[in-house]
């Protein structure tokens, strides 16, 4: 192979979501830019939509090579490293300042599980901010966990669902793409989603209640296979990295403004929003312990460790 | 129909009427070993769809009392991984699977064996690269003891090595009836057609 | 260029008599190879298509369907409907197509739904002395409302692909089944009242209508059973299935006692040998599907389309004429899976619902299906009807006029679509 050639690098890069996602509009970013400083000679494919893998399909795929890139919704990664589940922990990241200091990228939450991750084969590039988690319902808010006591709600995943168990109603897994009629017909009584959901879907036409429970912070990350980032030359992993650094930025500040955005609209549309008091809070908090035993069961030291400096961020 | 059959080949069997496979007159307990583990294959994976009815049926039932299970729909996931490649084999030693026939329906016989032969040998070595490179993604899951992650959180490796296993019976399926085609010419009886 | 070569090496594959699935597998492997890609896509990409709870319902509603079968159910239904409207001018037509339709409605399968009702209408009808060729056609055409009107494989499949909701497409099925049932129906009264050389059935008698209809009730009523729930939310597609399924063991092993031990037991050796030949054409164009992405020849069609094609209608038109032409030669499912992810990104850009793009490309799929040479319902009518294959090729041309016809309604009349899964 010539020298000319062994400087050129093509990274392809694998997401769940369609472009005219934020997240799909910060990968767009971080190509811009990496062009841009390499002046060509690092190029980007992006393959949106789940075109090559769902969004449960990157970690292998990235960390056994078959693809460069990737990106993962974070808890993706709890079937290699359990302990990712910290950011699905009820209420323990609930606003957007606590967010910020967690997922610094040396935060002593963030850095040790980008450090169990490398060890999967796959180096976290940079975290995508997805924002909190809220729930829906029709006709009242869901002040306290006897609100939803026997009902059947739509969650997205096994901590999630173990949330709702433990505060008395029925998890049933709906895919995003059934979420839509699934509130119409009533499959579910209650429903589960970041608050871009809202927008994107238009589930202002299905139910008419927004609780902002911030009751989980829903994280993306972008990874490379590690064996190919070792394989890189020096100055492309560094323009790599930078236009990463960058990407992580605008899209860490756009956040609080493209929720606020989903929220007008949806008032705009005729929701209510209902932010919870601090008693109501409390009281969720108190319903979800069980959560917090099995995951101490589940996430091991790591865990631990990573739930303790948490909790210390938060004080 | 052949003579000889395992018990579970004689269920089977049933549905194949009226265009079984072609009599064999050949007697190597080999392919005999293979025609039998695809037949169970094939049985399993039958059954295995029913059962997945079964716990669905349950689940909504369990939904409407309140008391959803966790199981049910993952389960049926991984039943219909399992029972759809496992029943590859069994498909292939029947001639049931879809083919498009405008062709190969025109040639002499002895075009037809040849025709036979190259397909048949495409699926050994398509097989080959299935088992080569399937293998190794459930090895490395098993290796690090990844699991799926989900509500039952169960070892990844348990359907990815549905894979490896289910397309090493398709190649070896696919070996025995080339030595067959091989051996005894191929069959002249009009080919299955089956509906979807 | 590339594209061309590609669909050459595909259609040679496919001619020289491999089977669909191995095929699109295979030549999924030999593009990654060729293209310095990673070949674990292989056993990644058959493994994510079969990991799919949605897909679930495909074994499920071939075994509701098969155990109804197997229990001798179209045989009822077509006695129960013939019974009441067999005496009308072109009646026994107008009981094979309600028929069709109401198997339709426990079926997902077109193929299934002729094998059904042809398997009692064809004798029936050629006894009284309809024209063959006439018969053939209308049970070929008629069974394609088996994808149509819900449950439908190909909608599942399309749901999958695109991502779209599958019971929007079910529900958005049922007027344009509805609609061509009506233009079927109309057709042959209209035929019958030209054609003389026909006898008219009799007029059955009360009992008789009572005895039937109460025979062919429960089904009715599981058949109803599954879309309401359906369209009510107290189940999924897939949980709908699965209810149907136990509920077709009741209607035919407790109810209506036709079905043994031996008899369920074919049932489910034959949806197994349906779902496992159809599921593995699913994970090998996902094979193909990506070794083809990665060869950027979707995005490349999808920015060619969006640039050159600036109306729906020229879009439609042209998608149109070429899964005419494709029908002619492609397995249908395998046309779809094809297809459909090359064509789905110009939707968007376009206007077009992507709800009535999926009706519409099965009623493409369901005119592919009777297109001679390869049609796997001209197949199946030519085995059960005892016919050959020229004969039932020369009567489905009304019957594929027809629906093409109602294409051209559909496109203009798009709530004949959307009313139900949107607006009602
Ligand atoms: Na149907
Ligand atoms: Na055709």
């Amino acid at each position: 192979m010539s020298s000319a050639l062994a400087e050129e690098t093509t990274l392809r890069i694998t997401l769940q979501l369609p472009m005219k996602s934020h997240l799909g509009q910060n990968v767009a970013l971080f190509k811009e830019k990496v062009e841009a400083l390499s002046n060509g000679d690092v190029s980007v494919e992006i393959y949106d939509s789940a075109q090559l893998y769902k969004d449960s399909e990157v970690p292998q795929a990235v960390g056994s090579g078959a693809i460069e890139m990737g990106v993962a919704s974070l808890t993706r990664y709890v079937g290699d490293v359990p302990a990712v589940d910290l950011f699905y922990m009820p209420f323990l990241l609930n606003n957007e300042e606590l967010v910020r200091k967690a997922v610094a990228p040396d935060s002593p939450v963030r850095a040790p599980l980008d450090e169990a991750i490398l060890g999967t084969g796959s180096r976290v590039l940079w975290w995508q901010a997805y924002g909190g988690v809220v729930l829906l319902s029709k006709d009242a808010p869901l002040k306290t966990p006897a609100d939803i006591e026997g009902k059947k709600v739509r969650v997205f995943g096994k901590t999630l669902g173990e949330w709702i168990k433990a505060a008395g109603g029925a998890p049933t897994l709906i895919s995003g793409s059934e979420q839509y009629i699934a509130y119409q017909r009533g499959t579910v009584d209650i429903g589960m989603t970041g608050v871009s959901g809202v927008k994107s879907r238009r589930l202002w036409e299905v139910m008419d209640t927004i609780t902002v429970t911030n009751n989980a912070d829903i994280e993306f990350i972008v990874v490379v296979n590690e064996d190919f980032w070792q394989g890189l030359p020096e100055q492309h992993r560094a323009w790599i990295t930078q236009a990463a650094r960058e990407a992580e930025q605008d899209v860490r500040d756009r956040m609080a403004s493209i929720e606020a955005e989903a929220y007008a609209m949806a008032e705009e549309n005729g929701m209510a929003v209902y932010e919870l008091s601090d008693a109501e809070v409390t009281a969720w908090k108190a319903a979800a312990q069980p959560v917090y035993d099995q995951f101490a069961a589940d996430a091991g030291d790591l865990g631990q460790q990573v739930l303790d400096a948490a909790r210390k961020l938060a004080e | 129909m052949p003579e000889r059959r395992c018990r579970f080949g004689r269920f089977l069997a049933g549905a194949a009427r009226p265009l079984g496979p072609p009599p064999v007159t050949d007697h190597s307990l080999m392919l005999r070993i293979i025609d039998s583990a695809s037949r169970f294959a094939g049985l399993i994976a039958g059954w295995g769809y029913f059962l997945i009815a079964l716990m669905l049926g349950y689940e909504v039932f369990m939904r409407y009392l309140g008391d959803p299970t966790i199981w049910a729909e993952e389960l049926s996931r991984m039943f219909l991984i399992w029972a759809t490649f496992g029943g590859a084999a069994l498909l292939l030693h029947r001639r049931q699977h879809i083919v498009i026939t405008l062709l190969t329906d025109n040639l002499s016989p002895g075009a037809r064996r040849a025709q036979e032969l190259f397909v048949l040998a495409f699926i050994v070595a398509l097989s080959g690269v299935v088992v080569y490179f399937g293998s190794g993604i459930a090895y490395d899951s098993f290796a690090r003891g990844r699991t799926t992650g989900s509500m039952l959180d169960v070892p990844a490796w348990w359907s990815q090595v549905s894979i490896p296993a289910c397309f090493a019976l398709l190649g070896l399926q696919a070996l025995a009836e080339a030595v067959r085609v091989a051996l005894n010419g191929i069959d002249t009886a009009a080919p299955q057609r089956i509906d979807h | 260029m590339t594209s061309l070569l590609i669909l050459a090496a595909l259609f040679a594959l496919l001619l020289a008599g491999i089977p669909v699935a191995f095929a699109l597998t295979g030549l999924g492997f030999g593009l990654l190879a060729v293209g310095g890609f990673s070949p674990l896509m292989v056993p990644q990409g058959l493994l994510s298509s079969a990991d799919s709870f949605v897909l679930v319902a495909v074994p499920l509603f071939l075994l509701m369907s098969n155990v109804l079968l197997k229990g001798g159910v179209g045989r009822d239904l077509f006695a129960a409907v013939q019974a009441w409207v067999g005496h009308w001018p072109g009646g026994l037509a107008v009981a094979t197509i309600l028929s069709c339709g109401i198997f339709a409605a426990i079926s997902g399968s077109s193929v299934a739904t002729a094998a059904t009702i042809g398997t009692v209408a064809i004798p029936e009808m050629t006894q009284r002395g309809y024209p063959r060729r006439f018969v053939l056609g209308l049970l070929a055409a008629g069974g394609t409302l088996g994808i149509l009107i819900p449950p439908s494989i190909p909608m599942i499949v399309f749901g999958v692909i695109t991502e779209e909701s599958i019971i929007s497409l079910f529900l958005a099925g049922i007027g344009p089944g509805l609609l061509l049932m009506a233009l079927f129906i109309g057709w042959s009264v209209l035929y019958a009242s030209f054609a003389s050389d026909y006898q008219p059935s009799p007029r059955s008698s009360w009992d008789e209508r009572r005895r039937t209809a109460i025979r062919a009730f429960p089904t009715v009523v599981l058949a109803a059973l599954v879309i309401v729930g359906i369209y009510t939310g107290l189940f999924t597609p897939t949980e709908a299935a699965a209810v149907g399924f136990i509920g077709a063991l009741v209607v035919v092993g407790v109810i209506l006692r036709t079905l043994d031990w031996s008899k369920l037991r074919d049932a489910v050796a034959e949806a197994m040998t349906t779902t496992v030949a159809i599921l593995l054409i699913v994970a090998g164009a996902k094979v193909f599907g990506k070794a083809i992405t990665l060869y950027r020849i979707p995005q490349d069609i999808s920015m060619f389309l969006s640039e050159h094609i600036s109306s729906a209608g020229m879009f439609v038109l042209l998608v149109a004429l070429v899964l005419l032409v494709m029908g002619l030669f492609l397995e249908a499912l395998s046309m779809m899976l094809i297809m459909v992810p090359v064509l789905s990104g110009a939707l968007f850009a376009l206007g077009i619902d992507p709800i009535w793009f999926g009706v519409f490309f099965v009623v493409m799929v369901e005119c592919a299906l009777i297109t001679p040479p390869v049609g796997l319902n001209l197949y199946v009518i030519q085995a059960v009807g005892k016919a050959t294959m020229g004969e039932v090729s020369s009567g489905v041309w009304p019957f594929l006029a027809i629906m093409l016809f109602s294409v051209l309604l559909i496109f203009w009349w798009t709530d004949l679509v959307l009313y139900i899964p949107f607006k009602m």
